[in-house]
């Protein structure tokens, strides 16, 4: 048996056939609403009062991904699976003996299974990376137990089905968007946010939810500023680029497809993460940055080594009534292990073992603007559609006609008009250079972090308290 | 070159490719490209050169020039409040905003100034109030009208001066008359009093904004004692809810006060 590391709440969302079945799922998500619920290193169960006068008989197999009800409805995985996953995720079921229902139908799966296993064991070809990173969010259900299983699976029916899906919402928004330039942006439809809307939930039907988050994006650019026209055409670029690379993934170099692959909306689990070669230094907290996406917080935390003086990112989610990961405080350090996902930047990673407690961290050197421009150059020609990537430079906050920049002896780079920080940034810098830590994108740079002589100034982005569970 | 490229493609893009013909692509990478992978419709050749001219112009990120930088405000000799402090603030913003007024004053009258952080925030929120705007000034500094010539809307916004009598002292708060002696009352009694309420639920929730009010005013020296005594509330008491609350307030003020204290 497989000894599973339990699932983040991102990748129980991911499992999700339509972002209505999160919203059902939450409702069902508290312990008081399930019997008997519990979990092991291959299932998690729970019975659920329903509309029926027995309870709904629920068993997900976070292993293998697959899922069973005895509800009636038709949508797989069901409301009541996926909040069981979440109750999972939150740490909120109890480990212990699978009761009979699900005992019985993890034996059927096994027993079906078996003979299915050993061509799974094949790794994929490595000119086709993307397959590799199917699992996560591949999700079958073989039925109630009154239904037959098939004689034989075939492994991989489950990743040629989302593969042949994948490709048909690729073509589509490509189509899209010859549609957008063939009318113009001047077409009063982009004023409406259902043609983005739209689009955006056949793109998740096509399970390109990272193509669909980056659509409902644009939406909201339309007619936000006087040069809304250059952004949302710059970004109808990106999304050409996307739709055409997501449909060759096969004849891109390995990590470069892995990139394409992640941007496009493929999950990697984590446990395949997991089982890289961690990448160990003292890690100082960067900068961190909260960011409404849809109907989740996303939290950025930006770690860059001090031995190596690489970056890396950590990712946490939270729904409505969720916290996120506070445990990764600005201005602190952490020698710990940290597993890179794959592609070609590397950027986002897990955080694996941590050998010693936080501590503060030392002194943060910034580099120059120039520099920070070659590091940003670098990796949009490495991954052309990132939407931020991490600077630390030495400058100093100035005012360049109605704009606010970074500055040095140099060269200067504009900061986003409007960003929460720059207030802030402004009054801890009294205007002199300090050490910032900014997110580029192609807006303009977002400040993060002002490093000071004695303390860390945590600038960045924050969630809607509200929103969430409790401040983080 | 590169950016009166772009532009031509964004007029192509704002009329419809319908109506206009996409540009020729200057000579170079972008020219290649459409060479290499020629598009069959106007549309598609205008998608690929738009996505190559994007992936151009963000990977060739140039640094502008630099500019010159603001002269700093006036040195203030004040010890900064602690970084904890500052936590401290956003949390009690959040969720005892009734304990503001003191902090303010706590900093100033222990010849601290307002972390540099909390300024603009701190100005923002008190731009409608002219007493607080002025003491949150005090707090601040020099900083404080160095911010507001860089951003004016941190500027106090209220049509009435702020009242001189005020400035240096917590506002009066709503507090029942049955109660009132509690405020001059020794900490052991206070302790008692309300330990005593919310265990019999004498004190529920319908006095809770009174009993806030109550906790905000006591003084400090008998918050380690009120605090102690409602910790201590009975498990099983209606009012158990609240107590925690209250419980919350006073050591938070307990400990807003003491990391206040001069340096």
């Amino acid at each position: 048996m497989v000894a599973a590391t339990r699932w983040q709440v991102e990748q129980v969302f991911a499992v999700a056939p339509k972002p209505s079945s999160v919203a059902a799922a939450q409702s069902l998500a508290v312990p008081g609403r399930w019997v008997g619920a519990g979990c092991d290193a291959r299932v998690v169960w729970g019975r659920c009062a329903g509309g029926s006068a027995e309870p709904y008989e629920c068993v997900v197999d976070h292993v293998g991904v697959a899922f069973r009800c005895s509800c009636p409805s038709r949508v797989l995985p069901c409301k009541h699976s996926l909040a069981l996953l979440l109750l999972w995720a939150r740490g909120q079921l109890a480990e212990g003996q699978a009761p009979t229902f699900a005992a019985a139908w993890v034996a059927k799966r096994t027993a079906a299974e078996a003979p299915a296993t050993a061509p799974a064991a094949d790794p994929a070809p490595a000119a086709d990376p993307a397959p590799a990173a199917a699992p996560s969010t591949v999700g079958t259900d073989d039925g109630p137990s009154t239904t037959p299983s098939p004689p034989e699976r075939d492994p991989t029916a489950g990743r040629d089905d989302r593969v042949a899906r994948m490709a048909a919402g690729l073509a589509e928004l490509d189509r899209w968007l010859n549609d957008r330039v063939r009318t113009g942006l001047a077409d009063p439809a982009l004023a409406s946010y259902a043609t983005w809307d739209a689009l955006a939930a056949r793109l998740i039907d096509a399970q390109v939810g990272g193509l669909a988050n980056r659509v409902r994006r644009l939406a909201g650019v339309v007619g936000a500023h006087p040069q809304w026209h250059e952004q949302v055409l710059s970004e109808l670029g990106v999304l050409h680029l996307l739709a055409t690379a997501g449909r060759q993934l096969g004849s891109l170099p390995p990590s470069l497809a892995d990139s394409v692959a992640a941007a496009i909306g493929w999950q990697v689990r984590q446990a395949d993460v997991l089982a890289g070669v961690p990448h160990t230094d003292h890690w100082v907290i960067m900068g961190r940055s909260d960011v409404r996406e849809d109907r989740i917080e996303v939290r950025r935390v930006w770690l860059r080594g001090a031995t190596g003086g690489q970056w890396a990112m950590a990712l946490s989610f939270a729904a409505y009534g969720q916290s996120l990961d506070a445990s990764m405080v600005v201005g602190t350090q952490l020698h710990a292990d940290l597993f890179r996902y794959p592609g070609a930047l590397g950027l986002r990673a897990l955080m694996g073992r941590r050998h010693a407690d936080p501590q503060p961290a030392g002194p943060v050197a910034g580099c120059s603007i120039a520099l920070a421009c070659a590091q940003v150059g670098a990796a949009v020609a490495a991954e052309p559609w990132i939407e931020r990537y991490p600077v630390c430079v030495l400058a100093a906050p100035a005012r360049a006609g109605a704009r606010w920049v970074l500055t040095d002896a140099g060269g200067s780079l504009p900061l986003v008009e409007g960003a929460i920080g720059v207030g802030a940034l402004l009054a801890c810098s009294e205007g002199r250079p300090v050490p910032v830590t900014a997110e580029w994108t192609p807006l303009g740079l977002v400040p993060l972090t002002a490093h000071l002589a004695d303390r860390a100034i945590d600038l960045g982005p924050t969630a809607d308290a509200s929103f969430l569970a409790a401040v983080s | 070159m590169i950016d009166h490229y772009w532009r031509q493609m964004l007029t192509v893009a704002l009329l419809g490719t319908d109506r206009r013909e996409p540009p020729v692509p200057p000579v170079g990478g972008l020219a290649d490209l459409a060479a290499d992978d020629p598009q069959p419709t106007p549309s598609q050749r205008l998608l690929q050169q738009v996505a190559g001219c994007t992936v151009v112009r963000r990977a060739g990120i140039e640094a502008g020039p630099p500019v010159a930088t603001v002269a700093p405000p006036a040195a203030d000799a004040r010890p900064v409040t602690p970084h904890s402090a500052s936590a401290t603030w956003r949390r009690l913003v959040a969720d005892w905003p009734v304990l503001e007024d003191e902090w303010v004053l706590a900093v100033i009258r222990n010849g601290r100034r307002c972390a540099p952080d909390l300024v603009p925030m701190l100005l923002a929120r008190h731009r409608g109030d002219a007493t607080r705007h002025a003491r949150a000034l005090v707090a601040a500094g020099p900083l404080g009208p160095w911010m507001i010539d860089w951003s004016p809307r941190l500027a106090c916004s209220a049509k009435q001066p702020p009242v001189a009598e005020l400035l240096g002292e917590v506002p009066e708060l709503p507090i029942v008359p049955e109660l009132l002696p509690l405020l001059a009352a020794p900490p052991t009694e206070v302790a008692r009093t309300l330990a005593a309420g919310l265990s019999c639920a004498q004190l529920g929730s319908a006095h809770r904004a009174v009993l806030v009010n109550l906790l905000a005013r006591v003084p400090p020296a008998s918050l380690p004692a009120v605090a102690h005594a409602i910790d201590r509330v009975d498990p099983s008491s209606p009012s158990i809810g609240l107590a925690f609350a209250l419980a919350d307030l006073a050591h938070l003020r307990q400990h807003m006060l003491t990391e206040l204290e001069p340096a």
